[in-house]
């Protein structure tokens, strides 16, 4: 059963796009990725989640109830953290995760939230206009947890958070899907976030979703990246042919940098055996590589198209 | 619904304290200083050397001060619907609008509550924080009046600032179908304080002149007739209508807004 189906989901303001055609499927219990750059249409789409903002047309289901409009019994079944979370500034953070959790009729010290808090590093004593862009957000990871959410819906969680925080966060998140099946629907533009959290991504562009797979299909589908380092200084890719294998091989810093298909791999390393290597790397690339080269080829097939 | 109540009352409550107190503390130096205007007859001549239209204004007729009750309907009527009006009208036109701005729709509407109870719960919060001005304001009144032994029918004192009280209901039916179309905080206060002002001045403006006198229609300052209301004639039942439906229609449509507006 899916946490999240959109079928042809549209959404316009005025004359401006939102999301195009949007067809999308989160399967219940998945970690799934959703990227794309700023203006994209990441929030857009979370927003119509939420029941913030209404399609202009298409089919958006939720948790397997369709939404037609406010639809609170939802929510209440939905965490959510929006990308820039904005709370009353003369609650301390005591008081609003006490809010949160009374609208949801929850007695916060029964709820596990005050040990992650602990985990997060978090002090909930000081009022919330003193609290840093850190904090707030750590503010919202809590205040999305303080229920026990069926999904949990995240726009760019980890801005603002140091890396301990960021590493104790993903941990939490982990531990969620992991002992009760939450679905998180993940949004970002850092790309190594999705790679460590996410089973499937979908990666959205002025609107229109560009690809949808798993992560390790995303990346195993780019071939493999070459680096390599030779023993002799300078730029050795004319010397050794490098550039029938990859006619875009690159040099810089000294490391001449090739990109693959798997099926010329062997080629590549027989080529480089009777040369002298002082290092020597072969990897996927990354998703951020792939994400990348989705988004140039998709835009060349474009211009070509025009 | 408490919850929500509770939340949107304790947002407002500063400006509450600042209303009950301004409010409350005009009134009763009004209602105090009333032995020296009542029956004063250097107050009289000075009266008659001022302009009319202005007097009328203020709700001041001549004869209004040789009672209390008269008294109470001219210039202290006048500020109570115009200083309640302004915090009235601006807790109701902020109501939607400063979640926007403030961009604390985000949290509020994505709650497992609906769109309707939280509207709801903040005009229930205005409600009683209106109500509690306007029934202290008018017990001070009352209690001063009856201590000085000047007030002779509480029942036309507490008819005038009835009417007053219900005047307000009707501005802030203005700002309840105002503010889910409004996207700046400042924008929206400024537009409401202006509302009052600009109908305190059409009802100004139309004393001036019987061309003029059309701007009067235009404003809610001339709902009721104040001075009548203190020669004890009783609340007549067009005003009271008039103000409970522009109240009930600016409510109804700010919640049908509301529901159907992107946040």
């Amino acid at each position: 059963m899916s946490a999240i189906q959109a079928r042809s989901l549209n959404k316009r303001y005025g004359s401006k796009r939102g999301v195009t055609d949007l067809n999308l499927e989160v399967g219940k219990g998945e970690i799934f990725g959703f990227i794309g750059p700023n203006g994209a249409g990441k929030s857009t789409t979370i927003r119509m989640i939420m029941q913030l903002i209404a399609p202009s047309s298409g089919e958006l289901t939720v948790l397997g109830s369709r939404i037609t409009g406010d639809d609170p019994k939802l929510r209440s079944r939905i965490g959510y953290l929006p990308s820039e979370i904005r709370l009353y500034p003369d609650l301390t953070g005591r008081q609003a995760l006490e809010l949160a959790a009374g609208i949801h009729g929850i007695d916060l010290k029964k709820s596990p939230v005050l040990d992650y808090a602990e985990r997060l590093q978090w002090d909930m004593k000081p009022k919330i206009k003193s609290y840093s862009l850190g904090n707030r957000k750590k503010l919202g990871i809590l205040m999305s947890l303080v229920y026990e959410p069926e999904l949990l819906v995240l726009d760019e969680p980890t801005s603002g958070l140091d890396p301990l925080v960021q590493h104790q966060f993903f941990e939490i998140v982990r531990e969620w899907n992991a002992s009760k099946g939450t679905t998180v629907f993940f949004s970002t533009h850092v790309l190594t976030e999705v790679e460590r959290l996410c089973q499937r991504v979908a990666i959205i562009r002025e609107g229109r979703l560009i690809r949808v797979s798993s992560v390790s299909e995303l990346t195993a589908a780019g071939g493999h990246i070459v680096e390599v380092t030779f023993a002799e200084p300078g730029d050795r890719r004319d010397v050794y042919g490098l550039h029938s294998l990859d006619p875009a091989a690159a040099f810089t810093d000294g490391v001449h940098r090739m990109h693959v298909s798997d099926n010329k791999l062997q080629a590549m390393l027989g080529m480089l055996t009777d040369k002298p290597i002082a290092d020597l790397n072969v990897r996927r690339p990354s998703l951020e590589e792939r994400f990348m080269d989705e988004y140039r080829s998709k835009s060349s097939t474009e211009a070509g198209g025009q | 619904m408490n919850k929500l109540l509770g939340f949107e009352w304790r947002q407002n409550k500063r400006g509450f304290w600042i209303a009950f107190a301004v409010v409350v503390l005009l009134q009763a130096m009004f209602a105090g200083s009333a032995q020296s205007y009542i029956g004063n007859p250097s107050i009289g001549d000075m009266m008659k050397s001022m302009p009319q239209g202005m007097l009328e204004g203020f709700g001041i007729h001549p004869e209004s001060l040789s009672t209390y009750e008269g008294w109470i309907s001219g210039e202290p009527f006048t500020f109570f619907v115009l200083l309640l009006g302004f915090f009235a009208m601006n807790w109701a036109i902020g109501s939607i609008v400063k979640e926007r701005d403030r961009q604390t729709a985000e949290f509020l509407f994505t709650l497992p509550r609906s769109r309707s109870e939280i509207y709801w719960s903040k005009w229930g919060a205005h409600l009683i924080q209106v109500l509690l001005v306007a029934v202290v304001s008018t017990a001070t009144v009352l209690v001063l009046g009856a201590s000085s032994g000047l007030m002779e029918h509480s029942g036309a004192v507490m008819a005038v600032t009835t009417s007053g009280f219900l005047t307000t209901l009707g501005f802030m039916g203005i700002g309840y179908a105002l503010t889910p179309w409004l996207n700046s905080e400042r924008g929206a206060l400024s537009i409401g304080i202006g509302l009052v002002l600009l109908m305190f001045l059409f009802n100004m403006l139309a004393s001036f002149g019987d061309n003029l006198s059309w701007l009067a229609d235009l404003s809610l300052f001339h709902l009721f007739d104040p001075f009548a209301l203190s020669q004890g004639s009783g609340m007549p039942a067009a005003p009271i209508a008039t103000a409970l439906a522009l109240y009930a229609a600016g409510s109804l449509a700010g919640w049908v807004a509301l529901l159907r507006r992107d946040l």
